[in-house]
């Protein structure tokens, strides 16, 4: 296992680096071949974007800190509601009729229209964001917790009868542990979804945040292509570490996800 | 019946289960009875209702005509009171628990302390052959592995009597012939009643006391047979002409039992 990842490691750095040597030639390309009009906007020299960060680096990462605090708490928020919702509706049919529609319809409203809303009426970024990020984190939360609860075993629930074993019981023992490989299913698709609904919010107009500056760098033009190019580059990134910090946190609180022969099936993302 | 009662463990009297809708009843008016300490086999094809009546001491399942009588009270009584413990078609084994943590859930709900609890585990897995495999997850055991960790839990509080819905017929040959044996060195220790379902001849005939033979469409008791075999049981037994002898005798009953 531990040579595989570290072969895994060594292929990823390959990619990025062929990835890398390719954007340099096409970036050159555009700009110096076939002369594009704005080739810097359209595809920067890596290295000139990497300049750029290496020198507005800490304010870069401050208002990227900024977003990714908000995205957390509001990624927090919906999880545990998006968790208190489908531990309801696993546990009662007639809660899960009545809040499955809305919950698939709250999917249907578009977060460009809500963000306004949600900003018009709390007149607060800070909240805006937090709101959204846990709107958008709620609902693929919700929806695999409740797989992973529907999918236990009939002969595990009977177990938890013959044993005669009370709510309180089953819940901590069966239900809570099986819902939990679906909750992270859940949680590794809703956090970077929640960093991408702070930055929108913050698109929509607020004081701090990576994309209130991404969108100031878009309106500057070409002159700070790099910047921007930055700040798109930052998102991603914190993107990724939203994940990666899910799967982590997978890794050591599910243990026997990995263990054994099965586990390398369906160590999807792990 | 009534009158013997007292001897009696389990008591299944004149039980039906009828689905409705038409259709033939799944069981059709079962009478038997099981002795305290007694093997027996519940032994018919697919749709004889041998799971059904198995599902209904365990109060999985209600008849919707008869009754059935389990330790002294209904099937309920027992199950909250927990006389019995149960073995699954799968082992039904929690994932998240090691080997020895799915051995202490019956445990756990007995409220032992966590040291005697963890002992005891310890001492029934030993007793199934899988000592060294306590700290393991169940997924990284083998089929027959995990179904003897099942039994273990089954066996874990002790319980009087022993329900197996078709415990190893997921397993090959061999394994399935070697947990039979074992099955019946941890009988005679602990001394339950055991109520084993399956479809195979040779496993009934091989492990019990009686074997009751059931017949399909519908469900009912077809014929009881008592097996004469003296105890203790080693796997050569099925090599002996009285062993195939007996086998055959079970095997024509199907046949007078077809139309």
């Amino acid at each position: 296992m531990r040579a595989g990842a570290a072969g895994g490691w060594k292929d990823l750095a390959l990619w990025g680096a062929a990835a890398l040597l390719l954007w340099e030639l096409g970036s050159w390309l555009l700009l110096e071949r076939l002369q594009v009009p704005l080739a810097q906007s359209k595809l920067p020299y890596p290295h000139r974007v990497a300049e750029a960060l290496a020198r507005d680096g800490g304010k870069l990462l401050a208002e990227a800190a900024a977003t990714l605090g908000s995205a957390a708490k509001g990624f927090l928020a919906g999880a545990l509601a998006g968790a208190a919702l489908a531990l309801l509706m696993g546990a009662s049919r007639t809660a899960e009729r009545i809040a499955a529609p809305y919950a698939v319809a709250s999917q249907m409203i578009p977060i460009l229209g809500l963000a306004p809303i949600v900003y018009g009426i709390f007149r607060d970024e800070g909240m805006a964001r937090l709101l959204i990020a846990a709107y958008i984190a709620f609902f693929p939360v919700a929806l695999q917790m409740l797989r992973g609860l529907k999918s236990i075993r009939p002969e595990d629930r009977e177990l938890q009868r013959v044993l005669a074993a009370g709510r309180w019981f089953a819940f901590r023992t069966l239900l809570l542990p099986a819902s939990l490989p679906g909750l992270f299913t859940g949680l590794k698709t809703a956090a970077p979804l929640a960093v991408t609904g702070a930055i929108l919010v913050e698109l929509m107009g607020a004081r701090h945040g990576i994309g209130v500056l991404m969108l100031r760098y878009l309106y500057y033009g070409p002159s700070h292509a790099y910047l921007f190019w930055c700040t798109v580059l930052l998102s991603a990134a914190l993107g990724l570490l939203a994940y990666g910090a899910v799967a982590l946190l997978e890794r050591l609180l599910l243990p026997w996800q990995r263990s054994g022969p099965a586990a390398a099936g369906k160590g999807a993302g792990a | 019946m009534a009158q013997n009662a007292a001897q009696q463990e389990i008591v299944v009297d004149r039980v039906g289960m009828d689905y409705g809708g038409g259709s033939e009843p799944a069981i059709r008016e079962i009478s038997l009875g099981i002795r305290k300490g007694e093997f027996v086999s519940l032994l018919g094809p697919s749709g004889c209702g041998k799971t059904t009546l198995l599902r209904m001491m365990a109060d999985l399942l209600e008849p919707t005509s008869g009754g059935v009588g389990i330790a002294g009270g209904t099937p309920r009584q027992a199950r909250l009171t927990r006389k019995f413990g149960i073995v699954f078609q799968t082992p039904a084994l929690y994932e998240w628990r090691t080997v020895r943590g799915n051995v202490e859930l019956p445990l756990e709900l007995a409220g032992m302390p966590r040291a005697r609890r963890r002992e005891r585990a310890e001492e029934l897995l030993e007793l199934v052959g899988l000592g060294a495999f306590a700290g393991k997850r169940p997924r990284q055991l083998s089929g027959g592995m995990q179904q003897r960790v099942s039994i273990a839990r089954a066996l874990a509080a002790d319980p009087q009597i022993l329900l197996m819905d078709e415990p190893f017929s997921a397993l090959d040959e061999f394994t399935r012939e070697r947990l039979g044996e074992e099955l019946l060195g941890l009988w005679s220790r602990t001394g339950c009643t055991v109520v084993f379902v399956t479809h195979s001849i040779a496993e009934a005939a091989f492990l019990s006391d009686r074997v009751f033979v059931l017949s399909a469409r519908p469900g009912r008791l077809s014929a009881e047979v008592e097996v004469g075999l003296p105890r203790p049981r080693v796997g050569s037994l099925r090599a002996e002409p009285e062993f195939h002898r007996l086998t055959s005798s079970i095997r024509q009953l199907f046949g007078e039992a077809e139309p």
